[in-house]
């Protein structure tokens, strides 16, 4: 449970409030490189954490992202001209660089000297893994923190997937699921009659470890190790699902116990406080995901849009497609696709959740660790202590894990494991072999 | 010998003075993010016994259990914001000895 005033505290991201201000200390994805695919091309309205922008790509390919209303008279620059290294207000020609200096007034008397001193909204964007990047926190110089290196965007192009889909939820209720692994013992289960009944198999999980885990957690440089440790029949070993939760809103899953698959994670970004973007990363470290067919993308990747949109077909309307038939004899939800599983849980909650009523439990401890290193985080920032990752760009650059490990080990020494195999490989990838 | 490790979650079953109490002392050698995480959970498990059984009580029972809940409440916000002394001693209320 948290209480009202937490609750507020932990959702609410627009400008001037506590997490808005802390998640503008963050770069953020802002929309998918394709979307802004060539240079003078169509502007794209982008809302991100409560506000209304646009982005464009200039002539020299530099990426402009800036508030949607013209500051003349607040026409939409959704409508202009994107031409010339600028973005061109349609009613009285205003025109715009990538940095929000006004370049134009072809209203105003030659000899004015005004356009000199408006200064449009404009924030710092980059260009990483197939996505645009903004930060949109303080900018005097050595306050802004270098791009984030997750390891998807340094891989090459053929080995990652990137993608996002329209959530109709605040931010937090996608990031709690992506950090609670005791649901994938049943909302992701398949189902089978038997004669002793239905049987509900995991299809994320090791059929033969137990369905109720046991959670620790472990405070990192990148934000939280999720620790779900599951018995194993034989005794002697545990099966350990590590799971990083990277400030302030990532994640990536834990795989199977090889290195068959491709890594996936998930990232919330609020569009505002009642809904999100959930960009959806798979990568592989080594080998094209082509090489990998099912086992490199994530379900994801293959929920249905509408076309030219990133909004998903299944959704609350048409409850995400629930196949009462399907539940009975098939699946454990009667909803297809892992992440319409997800997505549907989440969105039913209502957009915000009213977390003063829920009933949580220790099984619940991730949620709980997660919840309270935002609010930490956020207070110190109001406080004039800014967030430490974000200063350290390679901090990110983390994997899941999967491990068995001997009965008696501990958090600390899943986290020694995790430290060795999902966090080892920090070094810049594809760097030229040293002479 | 002393056995608590704040580093393990105490099992909750009941709201039991027994329970508090073995969380309390908990509470007092909790000095970590980590720590403090672990107690706020167990303080969510005996809130959703209270509330589970506040829903069917009645007169006297209702009362106490409603007492109880926002003691527990005032001790999971202060383990929340890092301060498990503080929990503890706001957990005394409910493991004294009545008079």
């Amino acid at each position: 449970m948290l209480s009202p005033a937490d609750n507020a505290v932990v959702t609410q991201t627009g400008p001037g409030t506590a997490m808005g201000d802390l998640f503008r200390r963050y770069w953020m994805p802002a929309l998918l490189s394709e979307e802004l695919a060539e240079a003078d091309g169509a502007p794209v309205q982008v809302r991100l954490l409560g506000e209304d922008l646009v982005a464009f790509r200039d002539t020299a390919g530099q990426i402009g992202l800036v508030s949607e209303f013209c500051p003349h008279r607040k026409a939409s620059l959704f409508l202009g001209r994107n031409e010339d290294n600028g973005l061109r207000c349609v009613y009285h020609g205003w025109k715009f660089d990538v940095d929000g200096n006004c370049v134009d007034m072809p209203n105003e008397p030659p000899e004015s000297r005004f356009k000199e001193k408006v200064a449009h909204t404009a924030y710092l964007c980059g260009e990483a893994g197939g996505v645009i990047w903004a930060y949109m926190g303080p900018r005097d110089g050595q306050d802004v923190p270098p791009l984030p290196r997750f390891e998807w965007t340094l891989v090459p192009e053929n080995q990652r997937w990137v993608h996002k889909i329209y959530q109709a939820t605040n931010y937090l209720q996608g990031l709690e699921g992506g950090i609670d692994s005791s649901h994938v013992s049943f909302l992701h289960a398949s189902a089978r009659q038997t004669p002793e009944g239905p049987r509900f198999d995991s299809v994320s999980i090791m059929p033969t470890a137990d369905g109720a885990p046991r959670f620790s957690v472990k405070e990192m440089d990148f934000g939280l190790l999720i620790a779900a440790r599951r018995e194993m029949p034989d005794a002697d070993t545990s099966y350990w699902r590590l799971t990083p939760y990277s400030l302030p809103f990532y994640t990536v899953i834990p795989g199977p116990l090889d290195d068959s698959a491709a890594f996936s994670g998930h990232a919330w970004v609020p569009i505002d406080d009642h809904s999100c973007w959930m960009y959806t990363y798979s990568w592989h470290p080594e080998r094209p995901l082509d090489e990998l067919n099912r086992r490199g993308r994530h379900p994801a990747h293959l929920v249905a849009t509408q076309p030219g949109t990133y909004y998903p077909l299944t959704n609350r309307a048409n409850m995400y497609g629930l196949d009462r038939a399907a539940q009975k004899t098939t699946s454990f939800t009667g909803i297809t696709n892992l992440s319409d599983q997800d997505r549907a849980v989440q969105e039913t909650m209502g957009t915000i959740v009213d977390r003063p009523t829920e009933h949580l439990g220790t099984s619940d401890l991730g949620v709980i660790g997660a919840r309270r290193l935002l609010l930490r985080q956020a207070r110190e920032l109001g406080q004039g202590q800014p967030p430490q990752p974000p200063r350290d760009a390679s901090a990110f650059q983390v994997r899941s894990l999967s491990v068995l490990l001997p009965s008696e080990a501990t958090i600390d020494d899943a986290a020694t494991e995790f430290a060795a195999r999902a966090i080892a490989q920090r070094q810049p990838l594809h760097a030229a072999p040293s002479a | 010998m002393n056995t608590i490790s704040a580093d393990r979650i105490v099992a909750v079953a009941d709201f039991s003075v027994e329970t508090l109490c073995n969380i309390q002392d908990h509470l007092r050698i909790s000095n970590s993010f980590e720590h403090c995480a672990y107690r706020e959970a167990e303080l969510d498990e005996i809130w959703r016994l209270l509330d589970m059984r506040k829903r069917v009580a009645t007169g006297a029972e209702l009362q106490r259990l409603t007492q109880m809940l926002e003691i527990i409440w005032q001790a999971h916000d202060l383990v929340g914001l890092g301060r498990p002394l503080d929990a503890a001693r706001a957990l005394g209320a409910l493991v004294q000895p009545q008079s």
